[in-house]
């Protein structure tokens, strides 16, 4: 196990390494560096002096190692706009876009689940057919579009719940968060949904297939020979044989929802990091930009790397060696 | 061929979709003719006419069948003309991504050894990462226009034709008769062309009918976050963006038509798809 | 003679496919004492395993009991409530799979799957269960049982795992196990044990066993009385030692003649020439007739039934019986 571990470690580091060069060729390659470092109305003192500072004088493999160095101090520079270190910006608006985003993938997984299982379990009931046809729209139908339905709908014509922005939070932690009241919730519900409904499709297909699958095999036969209800087999049997990919996707689905969450938040309003990084865009400010890529590379290894751990806790097979498929 | 058609209008709800499919785009085609006004003529444009409900008369004497937007734009016209500025990036982004990645799929599949590892590793590497906010930044790096737009859009989708691919050729340069081929001397070219080819196409075609989909998705996404088409030549994403500051106050129509003409270009795109994927999946075939 | 624990009676269990319809089982009839052993033998396809299943109410579609009765111990399972038919498996009439790899649930301990099986019919606290699940693993070999329940499946070698699912299945103290080539997947050595054991533990807790295979030579091994199924039907039935002696019928006699402990040693295996007959389109009269070295015209006739003494056939031609 501790092997396997520090496998995965390895392994994830070394691809931060390539994601590292990677933004550092995009910024470095395309843009002119100095505009990612210096806002564009600095004089030329300013320039040269940055320059100097930064040692873009310096052959290409010395300011990469430089730029590394700067990464692995959290150093990605001032945000132009809002005149602060751009990390601490992006770590003021975090906690709004994980909650958001957390909300969104365990509405979809809990609704998505058991909706899946009952697709695969009763494959030709109506109810089947019409959790598929949620499953095909929440595929297809983009996100922005499922929002300003949402907020016309339960905003505008019902007047039930607000239109955006997020409302009152309660302090824990020196951290703001709105599930913590109820008004908050009524806030944090429409966007969740709206950022949900990608997840919920995906969830639906993937317990789905994973009955269809399981509901075949010789365990549930053998279950169902022993006596056990169709219940009790699905919960405590299929549930458990479809778990790992759904964990898997589960953590997968967190990072990309943190992703799609840049379309939700605009809709919204919601001041998360999403919205930021439209901002950011729109005026320009080129170190968040940097900053956020970087950031969102070191989560998406990081969730892998969680989820493959996680992989071992669950397949009991895969705790031994490691080595198996 | 005959057999697979008849196979497809099984489906009546597939048929249904591609005959939509088919009646927006030849709708698209024909937009000159069929719209009764040329939205991006900036002259012919009237703010007296703007924002006005459907069934409205406009100044210049006709009604607007689904009113009108921000601009004084007839929506119709303007959503007809937006339909074709999807399609077009749709299928632009969709050709260029399919055949960019065919090419590295089977490249990678021929090669073997550190080629073949280093493209797949880039590949996944790609697909575990959404592919939105590579176009977002994509755009925001490159700047606004149909080029940059597509090129973003190729970069965001690439990746699933070149697994296609991948998976598609390797699996046919196991078998005998590829192995038969490589032990004679033909070329490489012959080789693939002749035998890889024809076997890849099929699976990637179905990917790429709903990669053309997801990138007409992508393309109103991106506008509708200001980050897509110049405004003057207002996409179905623009114009939805524009009417949804109207939406407070009770002016659904600019944002909601353009919207229902995309969600059933796209719904009815990935209906087509769904079924030829399910059609030309060998697991599914009893 | 006390009343017998399962009378199948004319049993058809047919599968409506989209290419006709594969009469898997068509007009099965026996009778099983109390603690008798039964050996069900045929090729693969001939109706054994699906018979197995229609007995326990486990027949997957698009596969249906379409006639016939069966009675359990007085009481009608064709068409028993699904409620009422889930409540009888596992606890009267409990079965044991071919291959334990697939039955055993991999992500969930043995523990847990044979509480599982205890509380679907009795409440049963977890620590009772972990108890009884214990005592029963005891039983069939398993040493050290308490703390290999919380062990799964994989840390168990093929042998131990079956000897797991037939605890499983002797778990609630069944009336009847059914158990479908359960040998079939395990090394030749273990096959005999388990064989052994298997024999054992019915003979102690007088359970009754239908054990199916494709192998005579474990059936005879074991077995009181064996049927031998082909297409669907029993072509022949009778006690164990009289038909492996002197077989009416030639499909049993093809079967012992492919034996290899039946032919000396340097002969060549026979081999029944042909292959087993597609169930969707059956010949018409005896199913056996194109395969059969004894076949002639009077063979496109549904053959008669024969009885000699104990023993039955279903053959224009049977073979003489030397008893």
């Amino acid at each position: 196990m501790l092997g396997y571990v520090i496998q995965r470690l390895l392994q994830a580091a070394l691809v931060m390494l390539a994601m590292s060069a990677l933004v550092f060729a995009g910024v470095y390659a395309i843009g002119n560096p100095i505009d990612v470092l210096i806002s564009p109305d600095a004089t030329q003192d300013i320039r040269a002096e940055a320059i100097r500072r930064y040692g873009l004088d310096l052959p290409l493999w010395q300011q990469y190692l430089a730029f590394l160095g700067r990464l692995l101090r959290g150093d990605f520079g001032q945000s132009f706009v809002f005149g602060m270190p751009v990390l601490d910006l992006i770590l003021s608006r975090l906690p709004a876009t994980l909650e958001l985003a957390l909300a969104a993938v365990l509405i979809g997984t809990l609704l998505g689940v058991p909706l899946g299982i009952h697709a695969g379990y009763r494959p030709d009931s109506a109810l089947s057919r019409a959790i598929m046809a949620v499953s095909v729209l929440g595929f297809s139908v983009p996100t922005f579009w499922v929002g300003l339905i949402l907020i016309l709908t339960f905003a505008v014509n019902l007047d039930w719940l607000p239109a955006g922005d997020r409302g009152p939070t309660l302090e824990v932690f020196g951290v703001g968060w709105s599930f913590l009241t109820l008004e908050g919730l009524s806030f944090l519900l429409l966007p969740a949904l709206n950022l949900s409904l990608f997840k919920l499709a995906m969830m639906i297909r993937l317990s789905r297939a994973g009955t269809r699958e399981a509901m075949l095999t010789d365990t549930v036969k053998f279950a169902r020979a022993a006596g056990l209800s169709d219940l009790t087999i699905l919960r405590r049997h299929v549930l458990r044989l479809i778990s790992i990919p759904i964990v898997t996707v589960f953590g997968l689905e967190l990072g990309s929802t943190l992703a799609f969450a840049v379309v939700t938040e605009t809709i919204f309003s919601w001041p998360g990091v999403g919205k930021l990084i439209i901002d950011s865009i729109t005026s320009l400010d080129r170190p968040v930009m940097v900053a956020y890529l970087v950031l969102v590379a070191f989560l998406f290894v990081t969730i892998n790397l969680v989820v493959d751990l996680s992989y071992a806790l669950l397949d009991p097979r895969l705790r031994r060696g490691g080595a198996a498929a | 061929m005959r057999a697979f058609w008849r196979e497809y209008a099984e489906n009546r709800v597939a048929l249904a979709a591609l005959a939509v499919v088919l009646a927006i785009v030849c709708a698209a085609l024909a937009a000159p003719l069929l719209a009764p006004q040329d939205p991006y003529d900036l002259a012919s444009l009237d703010l007296m006419d703007a924002r006005r409900p459907p069934g409205f008369v406009g100044s210049s004497g006709y009604a607007h069948l689904l009113g009108t937007d921000a601009q004084g734009r007839d929506l119709l016209s303007a959503i007809l003309y937006g339909l074709g500025i999807s399609l077009q990036m749709g299928l632009a982004a969709g050709t260029v991504a399919l055949t960019v990645g065919a090419v590295l799929g089977i490249l990678a599949a021929q090669a073997g050894g550190w080629v073949e590892t280093a493209i797949m590793r880039v590949v996944d590497l790609q697909l575990s990462f959404p592919a939105i906010l590579l176009a977002l930044v994509l755009v925001a790096v490159l700047g606004q226009g149909k080029t940059q737009l597509v090129i973003a859009l190729v970069a965001a989708q690439y990746a699933y034709f070149a697994r296609t691919a991948y998976g598609a050729a390797s699996a046919e340069r196991r078998k005998d008769y590829v192995e038969a081929a490589a032990a004679t001397p033909l070329s490489t070219a012959h080789i693939v062309f002749r035998h890889v080819l024809p076997n890849v196409l099929p699976p990637l075609i179905v990917v790429g009918t709903v990669q053309v989909a997801n990138a007409i998705s992508l393309e109103a996404t991106l506008s509708f976050l200001g980050l897509g088409l110049p405004p003057t030549e207002p996409s179905l994403g623009m114009l939805i963006a524009n009417g949804f500051q109207y939406m407070m106050s009770g002016r659904t129509w600019i944002s909601v038509y353009p919207g229902i003409a995309l969600i059933v270009l796209i719904v009815a795109i990935n209906l087509v798809g769904d079924q030829l994927r399910d059609q030309t999946n060998p697991r599914l075939r009893r | 003679m006390t009343a017998p624990l399962l009378e199948v009676e004319g049993l058809r269990t047919h599968f409506l496919t989209r290419a006709g319809v594969a009469k898997a089982v068509d007009g099965v009839s026996f009778v099983l004492q109390p603690g008798e052993i039964l050996g069900l033998v045929g090729e693969s396809g001939s109706g054994k395993s699906v018979t197995g299943f229609s007995l326990i109410g486990l027949v997957d579609p698009p596969g249906r009991i379409v006639g016939g009765s069966i009675r359990f111990a007085g009481q009608e399972l064709v068409g028993l409530p699904a409620e009422q038919m889930r409540a009888l498996r596992g606890r009267r009439i409990a079965m044991v799979f071919q291959d334990p790899q697939a039955t055993l649930n991999p992500v969930l301990t043995i523990g847990t799957q044979m509480a599982l099986a205890l509380q679907a019919h009795d409440r049963v606290s977890d620590r009772a269960a972990a108890e009884r699940a214990a005592t029963m693993l005891t039983r069939v070999g398993i040493p050290d049982a308490a703390a290999r329940l919380g062990n799964y499946p994989h840390e168990f070698s093929g042998g131990m795992r079956q000897r797991v699912a037939i605890a499983m299945a002797l778990l609630n103290g069944p009336e009847l196990i059914i158990a479908d080539e359960p040998t079939t997947a395990l090394d030749v050595s273990i096959q005999a044990q388990i064989l052994h054991e298997m024999k054992a533990l019915a003979a102690e807790s007088g359970t009754a066993l239908i054990w199916i295979s494709h192998d005579l030579a474990t059936v005879s091994a074991l077995a009181h009385r064996v049927l031998v199924m082909y297409a669907g039907r029993i072509v022949e039935s009778g006690p164990v030692g009289a038909v492996l002696r002197a077989p009416l019928h030639p499909y049993t006699r093809g079967l012992l003649d492919s034996l290899p402990a039946m032919t000396e040693p340097g002969r060549r295996l026979r081999q029944i020439p042909g292959t087993a007959p597609s169930l969707l389109a059956l010949p018409p009269g005896c199913p056996f007739a194109p395969r059969c070295p004894r076949a002639d015209a009077a063979c496109t006739a549904p053959p008669p039934r024969v009885d000699h003494a104990e023993r039955r056939a279903l053959c224009h031609h049977p073979l003489e019986a030397a008893a």
